[in-house]
């Protein structure tokens, strides 16, 4: 009886783990049957098309790349620069609140970014814009860059630190040029991740970017992202619309597994 | 220690503060700009249940209760299939297969929220509505649920709990497996070699020492449910329900945050969206706040 039990349950187990199995396919069979027959170049070098018509993604590809570029350029510095301090420093009474306070606001919810920010950029400038759009990216991923750049700096080996301290490097040089530069493979892959959250994240741009039909030209205009034109024409009921959704989909998940890939490559040629 | 270091690690520390200043600063956005809707109704903005922005007259709960019924129905769905696992990925399985099975999970956790939105809309959306529902409502005792009574159009919580609980698994299968990495091989061994089967073992060792960590583990998946928008916005149907019916057309705070707030003209509407909004943070900041004390605690020991 007991081996039933034991036999039951453990082939139950990996059943079960495996049920994951089915959601990933389907997903990924969906968006290889509903994309694939609309691809184009017309998707990436033309604009969207008037009410219900269809037409390109290209000013949500721009929105996207500018926005989450804009984001890594204050969110990456940030975060590291907030690692180093976690790493380096040894008192409990400034390590545990900035540990706990990053730990929270990677569990806040993404909406709730994005209404702060709405305080913080909308509201002053009255206008939604994509200065907005990546401040709201830029506090979603700094948290996450920081914890994983944290590990980082942990693992790094005394023995390098205070061999740069010996050739007569200033402390603050061994941090810059020692600690963080010597790790700049490691911390690229967390880098790239973040990115790739960032390049999915829809709540955050709702009533920062809020989206538009047209390419930006500047920071302070709306603009448009791709989740948000997913978003847009996933929910819209013209047929055309919703097709092109999964078009833009598709790019988007290309894109995001694209920077997975290579933080997955970069990961290996380090073990190797 | 130099000038320009004594510069250089003020200045780190500086830096480094911004993580707390974002949170207060959060929270007193957040306050301000909700506090019109307070000072209206008080707490009786939670409890109260009529939510009709064009009468001016709002009430949070029927969002609170979606909410909290959508996200704790994704726990539900999702906690027995990440223990299995974190023990298969842990224990059971060969570890090349373990490998795939992680990657598995990376690559689930790394879809957007907007995607799973997309594909349930599709997918999952006719499968309630034709299978799912019929089959519960026609059976003997779970048709007679409150859970499961009313009219089913596959938009429901019940569709937005199932892609939310794929959402989820990535996180909690991680921080579980995490858990199970610490425990030692010995204990393990000596389980074993008193005779017990690996079931057993597994209970004993694995599972019964660590609920604390996998209670943890399970409410920030929890408070992931929660805060979720996009997907959840897609598939729930967005109408302020009141029954507890899982079935029918619902929303939660986030969906009703992501529906409305773009069309606020009115400051209170405005001000009771920023309120519903604190109260989610709330919630997701209690939850967080207990589990990572406890995974911090078991850290330590």
């Amino acid at each position: 009886m007991r081996k039933l039990v034991n036999l039951f349950m453990i082939l139950s187990m990996i059943t079960m783990s495996f049920i994951f199995v089915i959601p990933l396919v389907s997903l990924l069979w969906q968006l290889a049957e509903k994309a694939a027959p609309r691809l184009s170049l017309d998707l990436i070098t033309s604009v969207g098309g008037q009410l219900g018509e269809s037409g390109g993604l290209l000013q949500a590809i721009i929105g996207t790349l500018v926005m989450v570029t804009l984001a890594a350029v204050v969110a990456v510095p940030v975060g590291i620069l907030t690692a180093l301090a976690l790493s380096e420093s040894r008192s409990r009474l400034f390590k545990t609140p900035v540990e706990f306070s990053v730990d929270l606001l990677i569990g806040a919810p993404s909406i709730i970014i994005g209404i702060f920010v709405y305080f913080l950029l909308v509201v002053p400038f009255r206008q939604y814009s994509a200065l907005a759009g990546s401040c709201a990216l830029a506090i979603i991923i700094f948290p996450i860059i920081v914890k994983t750049s944290v590990e980082i700096f942990r693992l790094f080996p005394m023995s390098v630190k205070q061999a740069g301290l010996a050739l007569g490097l200033k402390r603050y040089q061994v941090s810059l040029y020692v600690v963080i530069w010597g790790s700049r493979k490691e911390l690229l892959p967390g880098i790239l991740n973040s990115l790739a959250r960032a390049s999915g994240e829809t709540a955050p741009l709702l009533f920062t970017a809020f989206g538009s039909p047209f390419i930006i030209r500047g920071l302070l205009e709306p603009t448009s992202a791709m989740p948000l034109q997913i978003f847009h024409y996933a929910t819209s009921p013209y047929p055309e619309w919703n097709e092109l959704a999964w078009s833009g989909s598709f790019l988007l998940v290309s894109f995001i597994f694209f920077i997975q890939i290579c933080s997955r490559i970069l990961t290996r040629t380090k073990q190797g | 220690m130099q000038l320009q270091d004594k510069i250089f690690q003020k200045s780190l520390s500086l830096v480094a503060l911004l993580a707390p200043l974002l949170l207060i600063g959060l929270f007193v956005l957040l306050g301000m700009h909700s506090a019109p809707i307070w000072e209206q109704k008080g707490i009786a903005f939670v409890f109260s249940s009529d939510w009709n922005p064009v009468m001016e007259s709002f009430g949070a709960w029927p969002f609170i209760q979606g909410t909290l019924l959508t996200a704790l129905l994704a726990l539900f769905f999702a906690l027995p299939f990440c223990l299995a696992a974190a023990l298969s990925i842990n224990l059971l399985l060969p570890s090349r297969v373990a490998i795939v099975l992680r990657s598995l999970f990376d690559i689930l956790a790394s879809v957007p929220s907007i995607i799973y939105g997309q594909w349930a809309l599709v997918v999952l959306v006719p499968i309630i509505r034709d299978q799912v529902s019929p089959f519960l409502q026609g059976n003997p005792i779970l048709g007679k649920l409150p859970l499961f009574q009313g009219t089913s159009y596959g938009l429901s919580a019940f569709t937005a709990a199932i892609v939310l609980a794929f959402m989820i698994s990535p996180l909690i299968t991680a921080l579980m497996t995490e858990i199970f990495k610490l425990v030692p091989v010995v204990q393990r061994q000596g389980f074993l070699s008193l005779g017990t089967t690996y079931w057993e073992m597994i209970r004993h060792v694995y599972i019964k020492p660590n609920l604390q960590g996998l209670t943890a583990a399970a409410s920030l998946g929890l408070s992931r449910a929660l805060g979720e928008t996009m997907a959840v916005a897609m598939v729930i149907g967005n109408f302020p329900n009141e029954s507890w019916s899982v079935l029918e057309p619902s929303s939660t705070i986030a969906s009703v945050l992501a529906n409305e707030y773009g069309e606020v003209s009115d400051p209170l509407h405005l001000s009771a969206l920023v309120g519903l909004g604190l109260i989610l943070f709330l919630i997701t900041f209690v939850l967080n706040f207990i589990a990572r004390m406890i995974l911090r605690l078991r850290r330590q020991v």
